[in-house]
């Protein structure tokens, strides 16, 4: 309990950082954010003193950042300068999209890449190994928008069980909408499947030649049996973490799979916004990020503690 | 009871074991001595049905009441395995598997062998626990919680749940310190004599093996130099090796 408040507690400090980082970095880039709101148009002085009234840019740089920080508890992520319509509202859409399409990509990781490395850690047939080991090889070597583009190529084209770029919003089609997302997950999950199979598979590997092993030999354990009651637990361990990153890479948005099959996620959002130098928007993407890394990796450190008791001593 | 005869095991291209015969009878301790290298660790996994893929017995066989265990299949040599035969190691930190409990670890040994129930299982557990001079507290620890005597206490315990006639230990004292290298040594002599459990004891320890067993096996590079009563060897080494080997147990200088 005490480890628990002293994680919350660094939570807090952690964000307070970030959120500090990202405002102030924004303050130092050059460029009037006016010039940004008003674009081409050519504007009076007075209009110019209006605008930054009313995106509060004549205030000083701490009650800025304490009005940006009481918004953020408020529910008002500030106004984007492109869109001039609220953040969060702008944000919640493609934040939604860009959650569905990690839970699914994490989904598919899990339920193939474990049984994947499992299977590749038991089998002795060399022709299997070594077609893992092209598989695994191949998959992780080719560039995701490549990847997406086969994808869409073998389902879309050849297949047909899609139509690539018709995305389906969630509140017209609640089940289109997750199955048109399950195309860009496997373009996501591909590469990470292979990953995490041959990380799991390594994993249990080194756990076969480890002296408890022997032990449970040695009290007649079948094969199986030290395989899923004796190694996999152990071997989990180092794949936790990377499963970890993962999640968090999934959750951040992947920029480039999202382009490649156009769902408006936030990876796409935070592109576009940083070539339209939309600063308010940008700032709270950044921190939305921050913050899912930081949550993700509380989440795994809670996670270690059940899956690995070396780690509960002392508390 | 157990009979190895001219047991061969090959590594690739070298010759771990060289024509290895001798006898294991019942309620009987067998110490096989040897610097490392010498076979006396490939020649306990060969009897426990523990060598890895890369080892090859080439010629001989184990015989146990007149059944060669090298004969059987995996199935029935599993059944064996912890119930008839069991093995203690010589790291006691690192035998026992780090995430799960002492207790689950030891009633596994019971699940694969013999018929009980949960209660039951725990009930037998925590005696064997006690009997190795644990307290039954120990059974929801893990490994890690527990110093390496006391870790070494719970192998011996887990390898005695099923009582088998034979227990093998290799080394089983070696990564100890000296206090509870002494334990471990008496408990091994009370389970030879309460439960009249053959043991095989593999060490380098020409002290220990003269202290424990009845019959004392010298071996080097793989064959056997030299075997027969403990005492006898010690007395009288017909070897040269054996010779070597006991001048060079340090001794105490004398006072003036």
């Amino acid at each position: 309990m005490k480890y628990f408040a002293k994680k919350c507690v660094a939570l807090i400090i952690t964000l307070f950082l970030i959120s500090v980082a990202t405002f102030l970095l924004f303050q130092v880039v050059p460029g009037d954010p006016v010039l940004l709101i008003v674009g081409t148009e050519d504007v009076s002085p007075e209009r110019v003193e209006q605008i930054r009234e009313q995106f509060g840019l004549n205030d000083g740089l701490v009650t800025r950042y304490f009005n940006f920080v009481k918004g953020i508890f408020s529910g008002d992520l500030g106004t984007s300068y492109v869109y001039r319509s609220p953040v969060a509202e702008l944000i919640k859409d493609k934040l939604l999209v860009t959650l569905m399409l990690a839970l699914i990509s994490v989904i598919i990781i899990v339920l193939v890449a474990f049984p994947l490395g499992i299977m590749w850690a038991r089998v002795t047939n060399k022709y299997i190994e070594a077609a893992c080991n092209v598989f695994t090889q191949i998959s992780m070597s080719i560039p995701s928008f490549f990847i997406g583009i086969l994808v869409i190529y073998i389902f879309s084209i050849i297949l047909n069980v899609f139509v690539a770029g018709r995305y389906v919003s969630y509140d017209e089609d609640l089940l289109g909408f997750i199955s048109y997302l399950i195309f860009p997950a496997i373009a996501i999950s591909l590469p990470k499947i292979a990953m995490v199979a041959r990380f799991l598979r390594n994993a249990m590997l080194d756990e076969m030649n480890k002296d408890y092993v022997r032990t449970a030999y040695s009290k007649g354990c079948s094969k199986n049996r030290v395989m899923y009651l004796h190694v996999l637990r152990n071997a989990l361990i180092p794949v936790l973490t990377f499963m970890g990153v993962i999640v968090a890479e999934a959750v951040a948005g992947s920029i480039v799979v999202e382009q490649v099959f156009g769902v408006p996620g936030i990876g796409r959002l935070l592109i576009s916004s940083i070539s339209n130098r939309d600063y308010p928007v940008v700032q709270i993407l950044i921190l939305y990020m921050a913050a899912a890394v930081i949550i993700i990796y509380f989440i795994l450190d809670v996670v270690y503690r059940i899956v690995d008791p070396r780690i509960r001593r002392n508390q | 009871m157990f009979s190895i005869k001219n047991l061969v095991v090959e590594f690739d291209d070298n010759t771990a074991v060289n024509n290895v015969s001798f006898d294991i009878n019942e309620g009987e301790i067998v110490a096989i001595v040897g610097e490392s290298g010498s076979g006396k660790s490939v020649t306990a996994l060969t009897i426990a049905g523990l060598l890895n893929n890369e080892a090859r017995v080439t010629l001989g066989s184990v015989l146990y009441n007149d059944k060669d265990l090298l004969k059987l299949s995996k199935k029935e040599m599993r059944s064996l395995q912890g119930d008839e035969i069991s093995m203690i190691f010589q790291e006691p930190m690192s035998s026992l598997n780090p995430t799960m409990k002492i207790g689950k670890q030891m009633a596994e040994m019971l699940k694969l062998h013999r018929e009980y129930d949960k209660v039951q299982v725990k009930e037998l557990v925590c005696k064997a626990l006690e009997s190795t001079g644990l307290s039954r507290d120990n059974y929801d620890k893990y490994p890690h919680q527990l110093s390496g005597g006391m870790r070494q206490r719970v192998m011996i315990a887990m390898a005695m749940l099923c009582e088998p006639k034979l227990l093998i230990a290799d080394e089983p004292t070696t990564a100890l310190d000296v206090t509870v290298q002494e334990q471990i040594i008496k408990l091994l002599q009370e389970i030879n004599e309460k439960n009249k459990t053959s043991i095989l004891f593999i060490t380098h320890n020409l002290n220990l093996a003269r202290r424990l067993s009845d019959k004392l096996i010298v071996m080097s590079k793989g064959c056997i130099v030299e075997s027969g009563n403990a005492k006898e060897i010690f007395e009288n080494p017909k070897e040269e090796y054996t010779k070597k080997l006991i001048e060079a147990i340090p001794k105490r200088p004398e006072l003036k």
